[in-house]
């Protein structure tokens, strides 16, 4: 109920008139016209693309190669580096980012101070737009990463090894092996981490609030943390309505998709 | 393999140890410095080149931080995260039970609402504008209720999910003996089941339990009154309170992942297995 019934009560609250939470009357498209065509949301959907984007394909292209990794360790080994590999995500977004933060980015961390005595430059990355935006994405990316490792695991574990062993007799090298087999037999769990990330990027308001805090300017102010904003710091709910319902509308696509891979096959089991 | 030689085999297990050395390090380098600072006084976070020892250490942040706002924070946090786990994994055993046992009208439904609101879930952010605004108008916001139940709702499907994955693999001979033997389904279900999806139901209610204490978003807008508020609303609260004070926003850093680290070194099995699980069976 609280997940449902709101994906559709967003859209009806976008055209209403809102006095604070309170629906006050009818307001048509214009809580729309506000925030979608005054406010410039060109910037904010390329924003949010770089910022989605970007936190996929850096934990993807990390993931997978530690996940494959993990898989030819012995037992013991395997548990401690999954278990290494999972330890930023038992921390909240905020901790996450805030220790991330202090730890790498801040001027005053060890990341500034490693920078500075190896190139002799001052590291501040927050102080420009391109750097804050890949700080959040370093800092999203960290957190899940060890998230993707295990779902991977998870597929990777059950592939067939008399099917590799079998490719290795008949000559195929490593390459050959893991684009045509590892990566086609892996699709649909690939698939699957690949939507749960893109859906938790896009959603993702706490990292670039606890790191950047949107800025500087609006450099990283995501979809997510725009909606957060309108809502709660500008009390604009109905704007702030409006943005909600054009992401669930793209959340609901990722959800049908995810449901036709995962339940198909299941329910009458 | 076997056509390594033992240096061959030597050098690929130091280099093994060294990557997992790194990642370990890049892991546990931002808590292991955050402890450090959260130690330090004031003029010993600003020293330059940064010190991960050879400081005197204090308590005073933590002394600080314990006594304000976030000590009755975390008290409440770990009162709706046990809260939920108990409730969420009671409500889940039932449900997945049903779902996969039983027949009844609109179960494919059901079957499918359940599979879909597990990334739903995950969109958590754009729900919160739309649940605040009916939570509001009902009248449910800043009541001890209202974080439990958001918590509840955004959990109950994973852990489902998890849960009945591993009812399915109890062969259901063991059901129907135990139904000649005169039980109930509730009966089969207490006797027979529970006992057999034990791991599975630790590893729901750890995921359950991280996810109510990690919750920000619901916890930051929905409740107003400090004794509902929850821990990660209490360091956020110091990001904008401390502004650079980093002694006392490292300790509240520190003492809202020390419960979330204990649950990784005691049960840090359970947890893999359930992620694992609850993921790519498809």
């Amino acid at each position: 109920m609280v997940l449902v019934l709101p994906t559709i009560f967003a859209f009806g609250y976008s055209l209403m008139e809102l006095q604070l939470a309170r629906v006050s009357g009818f307001a048509g498209f214009a809580n729309w016209s506000r925030v979608v065509v005054v406010e410039g949301s060109v910037a904010l959907i390329l924003r949010t693309l770089a910022f989605v984007i970007g936190t996929t394909v850096l934990t993807l292209a990390i993931a997978f190669p530690i996940a494959l990794w993990i898989d030819r360790m012995t037992r013991g080994l395997a548990f401690v580096a999954q278990i290494i590999v999972i330890l930023p995500w038992v921390m909240s977004h905020i901790v996450a980012s805030l220790l991330f933060r202090w730890t790498w980015i801040e001027s005053l961390g060890l990341g500034a101070w490693l920078s500075e005595t190896l190139t002799g430059e001052r590291f501040s990355p927050l102080l420009t737009g391109t750097g804050a935006m890949g700080s959040i994405i370093a800092v999203a990316s960290w957190r899940t990463l060890g998230f993707a490792v295990l779902l991977l695991l998870a597929g990777v574990k059950s592939l067939d090894a008399d099917l590799f062993e079998a490719a290795k007799v008949d000559g195929a090298n490593a390459f050959q092996r893991f684009f045509h087999l590892t990566i086609p037999l892996l699709r649909t769990p690939l698939t699957i981490v690949t939507i749960v990330l893109l859906m938790s990027a896009l959603n993702n308001a706490e990292v670039p609030l606890a790191t950047t805090g949107g800025g500087p300017g609006n450099a990283t102010t995501t979809l997510a943390l725009r909606i957060y904003e309108l809502a709660f710091v500008h009390l604009d709910f109905g704007g702030s309505a409006a943005l909600a319902s054009a992401a669930m509308v793209v959340n609901v696509i990722f959800v049908v998709v995810y449901t036709r891979i995962v339940g198909v096959g299941e329910v009458d089991r | 393999m076997s056509r390594q030689s033992a240096t061959q085999r030597s050098v690929s297990r130091a280099l093994v140890l060294v990557a997992v050395g790194m990642l370990a390090f890049v892991n546990l380098l931002p808590i292991v410095w955050g402890f450090a600072t959260s130690l330090k006084t004031p003029t010993d976070v600003f020293v330059s080149p940064p010190q991960m020892w050879g400081f005197t250490p204090t308590g005073e942040n933590y002394a600080n931080v314990i006594r304000g706002s976030f000590g009755r924070a975390f008290f409440t946090s770990i009162l709706y995260a046990l809260g939920t786990t108990v409730v969420g994994l009671a409500v889940t055993l039932v449900g997945a039970y049903a779902l996969d046992r039983l027949r009844f009208p609109g179960r494919r439904f059901v079957f499918y609402a359940m599979v879909a609101c597990v990334p739903l879930a995950i969109g958590a952010a754009v729900l919160v504008v739309p649940n605040y605004i009916y939570f509001a108008t009902l009248g449910w916001t800043n009541k001890w209720y209202t974080l439990p139940l958001l918590y509840l709702a955004l959990h109950i499907p994973l852990s489902t999910w998890v849960i009945k994955g591993s009812i399915e693999g109890i062969p259901t001979e063991l059901d129907q003996a135990g139904k000649i033997d005169g039980l109930s389904n509730m009966g089969v279900l207490f006797r027979i089941i529970l006992p057999l999806c034990r791991p599975a139901m630790f590893a729901a209610g750890i995921l359950i339990f991280i996810g109510a204490w990690n919750e920000f978003l619901a916890g930051s807008v929905m409740v107003r009154d400090a004794e509902f508020k929850p821990v990660q609303v209490a360091v956020y609260q110091y990001i904008t309170a401390f502004g650079r004070h980093w002694g006392p926003l490292t300790a509240s850093a520190i003492l809202a992942v020390v419960p979330m680290l204990l649950l990784l070194v005691f049960s840090g099995r359970h947890l893999v297995n359930g992620l694992m699980r609850g993921s790519v069976k498809g």
